[in-house]
């Protein structure tokens, strides 16, 4: 709830008029305006004293806009970048691996269906395809 | 202008001393004037006498950029740097027209406003913590940092011209002539800025619960009431 008197209070603090005893014993009797002058006083003195001998005051400071979405496209196409050149590695790695995979179910198909007997020396170089031919029986 | 410390006009000397420090005063007594000062460094280049100048103003540059700022940050310090440069670059066309004292709130002030533009078209929000780690002093309601938080939080509410027009009348005790003459405004919008000021700040103060003096015990020791 305001004071009217709250006026002629701050007249009396801008100089206009003076702070009288009828006044001064309101300030005492009002809650309102004696909490208000009593808080303006008490900021007047913390910054009387800050502004003579004020704290170092540490910043920190969140970049502005601009440079935020900068920075947050230079992030996305570092990830992007990254992901693809994984993605492309992986990739060769599995056809790599899709490739040898094939090549060796189809070099076992051929060892299991006998291929590999029939067509002999011309698929391995280190075949000796005499190795398997049938021995004449010595006995 | 008349000249701030002329005896007729504006700030008196008693005055001057108290804001920038007696010992500085006396030193300058010693030493000559401002004009004297200002007229050998740029005429003998005597450096002597620009870091003794700088050194007569520190404080009162320094105060007019609390309240500018509203705190003392690395923008201040910046600010602070950048009111010593111009200084240094532009005291030689001061022309002794107005009071150097009126000069140099001119130009601090400036600078500081300044910084506040760069930071406000930056667009950055800053949030603020306690660097030094000072021995902390407990008063029955509130501690010195608990106290300083809530400065800076109605500093921050206030506008730049409300707390500098706050810290010049209320904190050092300028006349509102004075104050015209420093802010190049008319005495009635002074007063009148200075009344709103007011208002704001002991509302601000009283929603952030700065109290504790207890109205009953210190009426006798409020400015205006002997």
């Amino acid at each position: 709830m305001r004071c009217r008197e709250w006026n002629r209070i701050q007249l009396a603090l801008d100089g206009e008029i003076e702070f009288s005893e009828g006044l001064i014993d309101h300030i005492r009797r009002c809650r309102y305006c004696s909490s208000r002058l009593d808080a303006y006083y008490r900021f007047l003195s913390v910054y009387r004293r800050e502004s003579e001998n004020p704290a170092v005051c540490k910043r920190k400071k969140i970049q502005k806009t601009g440079n935020l979405s900068a920075r947050a496209a230079a992030a996305v196409l570092i990830f992007v970048g990254t992901v693809a050149y994984m993605g492309l590695g992986g990739l060769r790695h599995a056809q790599e691996g899709d490739l040898k995979r094939s090549y060796t179910k189809d070099l076992v198909d051929s060892v299991i269906q006998g291929e590999l007997l029939d067509e002999g020396s011309n698929f391995f170089p280190m075949y000796e395809g005499d190795w398997f031919k049938e021995e004449p029986d010595r006995f | 202008m008349a000249a701030l410390s002329s005896p007729e006009k504006g700030v008196p000397q008693q005055k001057l001393k108290e804001l920038t420090g007696a010992y500085l005063t006396d030193l300058s007594e010693s030493c000559g004037g401002d004009e004297s000062l200002i007229r050998k460094y740029c005429e003998e280049k005597d450096e002597s006498a620009f870091r003794l100048i700088v050194s007569r103003y520190k404080p009162f540059i320094r105060k007019v950029l609390f309240g500018v700022f509203g705190k003392w940050d690395e923008e201040a310090e910046e600010a602070e740097q950048e009111v010593y440069i111009s200084l240094m670059t532009s005291l030689c066309s001061y022309s002794f027209h107005a009071a150097f004292q009126t000069y140099l709130y001119r130009i601090t002030r400036n600078k500081g406003i300044d910084q506040l533009r760069k930071r406000h078209r930056l667009r950055e929000v800053r949030y603020f913590e306690i660097k030094n780690n000072e021995v902390l002093k407990y008063d029955p309601v509130h501690s010195q940092n608990e106290e300083r938080e809530y400065l800076h939080e109605i500093l921050e509410k206030l506008k730049e011209e409300e707390r500098s027009l706050l810290l010049l009348k209320d904190i050092e005790g300028y006349s509102i002539h004075d104050i015209s003459e420093l802010m190049n405004m008319p005495e009635g919008t002074v007063k009148s800025k200075i009344h709103r000021a007011r208002k704001r700040a002991a509302k601000l103060a009283e929603e952030s619960g700065m109290t504790g003096i207890g109205i009953t015990g210190g009426v006798h020791e409020m400015p205006g009431m002997e």
